[in-house]
């Protein structure tokens, strides 16, 4: 069953979110800029071990598992993952840089 | 297709593509705070990997909450430790544990590195001995200022992802920022209860309170220090090729190969430096695992 860690799946969002506000370019005629992002979810969530870390903080893993879409995972074996992305404070957007420009 | 097995899947280079793989032998059992302490972990290293690319690209999202729902089944160990493990795809008849991180996030964001208007435009030419060809790797992941050098490099993992994304050497890198840096080992290698020098910048007159030399994760009797050396006794029970490094003032300095030889060996250890240990990448060594990369500073929430 496909996985990944927590860490992984965080920057993949924000990786995506990042190109999505770099596209709103100030030439653009309708600009739409997320503020907020809250995903949920669904997935089964495993801790392991990090055989391949010395490092004692970080010698465990948190993986990931999405539920395979052609099975009926049993009721409350699945958990859920829910978090709030926005942008970094203290950086303008691409309306606010047009404005000081 | 080939599955990676869980090592090398979780160092998989993010956004490749790759499978990871899960099985039920590897869902380990675990207690409330060794999860919470992985989940802090986790944020923590995709801040890291974050880091370098949002200076880069202007812009940049951050977390401000995580919560999660798991399925969990709880046991009771004999010494009154409660003990958790998530469910597995076809299991049935767990508890729900809700965890919220929200106020731990809104700390991390409350140290949010300095804004790119605050750079201090002292030009890189001006640090002693840097090269062209260094002032262009450093300028290749946009680093192009004093300022810069100093946000980038303010944490051990990130003066390490600097010094492999542009080739410089750790310890040049250190001895830019005027923190402390290692440089060789004489003897670069020796057997237990041995005396070797190793020699630095910006070490400091005397061992800050704490400081400790560690061989091979074993901490090391310190016999003299000066600005740019120490003298100390290699520890007890190392053996073979290892690591070396040192803790000045809760940060971990940068790592140095050295090598521990048996007693047989004693006295054939040729005067010279030890070379700096030099991380490929983070998806690589160490970690057949991962590389092995600047020892992370236990961060306390």
């Amino acid at each position: 069953m496909a996985a990944i860690p927590l860490a992984n799946l965080l920057t993949l969002f924000i990786e995506g979110l990042v190109d999505q506000r770099e596209r709103a370019s100030p030439e653009a005629a309708l600009r739409l800029l997320v503020e907020e992002v809250e995903l949920q979810v669904p997935l089964f969530l495993h801790l392991v071990a990090d055989g391949a870390t010395a490092a004692p903080e970080s010698s465990r893993r948190l993986l990931l598992t999405l539920p395979d879409v052609r099975e009926a995972p049993a009721p409350r074996a699945l958990g859920r993952l829910r978090v709030t992305l926005v942008p970094r404070s203290g950086e303008p957007t691409p309306v606010e840089e047009e404005a000081e420009s | 297709m080939k599955v990676p097995t869980i090592s090398q899947s979780l160092e998989a280079p993010t956004g490749d593509g790759g499978t990871w793989r899960m099985v039920a032998e590897d869902n380990q059992e675990w207690q409330l705070a060794e999860m919470i302490d992985a989940i802090a972990a986790e944020v923590d290293r995709a801040e890291d990997t974050l880091a370098l690319k949002s200076y880069a690209r202007r812009v940049s999202f951050a977390v401000k909450a995580l919560k999660l729902d798991l399925s969990v089944t709880v046991r009771r160990s004999g010494d009154g430790g409660v003990w958790f493990r998530t469910m597995m795809p076809g299991e049935s008849g767990g508890t729900l544990l809700n965890l919220d991180f929200s106020q731990i996030l809104e700390s991390q964001l409350s140290e949010l590195r300095a804004p790119l208007e605050s750079s201090t435009a002292q030009p890189l030419h001006t640090l002693p001995g840097i090269r062209e060809r260094e002032i262009q790797a450093l300028a290749a992941v946009s680093i192009f200022s004093l300022g810069d050098l100093e946000r980038y490099t303010r944490a051990a993992p990130l003066m390490a992802e600097v010094g492999r994304k542009t080739g410089i050497p750790e310890h040049k890198l250190r001895r830019w920022r005027k923190l402390p840096a290692l440089l060789s080992i004489s003897p670069p290698g020796g057997a237990s209860g041995d005396t070797v020098v190793v020699r630095g910048t910006h070490l400091g007159r005397q061992p800050p309170p704490g400081a400790t030399v560690l061989f091979q994760e074993r901490p090391a009797e310190i016999l003299d220090w000066g600005e740019t050396h120490m003298t100390v006794r290699i520890p007890p029970d190392v053996s073979g090729p290892g690591t070396l490094y040192a803790v000045l003032e809760g940060e971990p300095t940068n790592l140095l190969s050295w090598e521990a030889h048996t007693q047989a060996r004693r006295g054939t250890a040729h005067e010279g430096s030890a070379r700096e240990h030099v991380p490929h990448g983070r998806k690589s060594p160490r970690s057949g695992r991962r590389p092995l990369r600047s020892p992370r500073k236990p961060r306390h929430r």
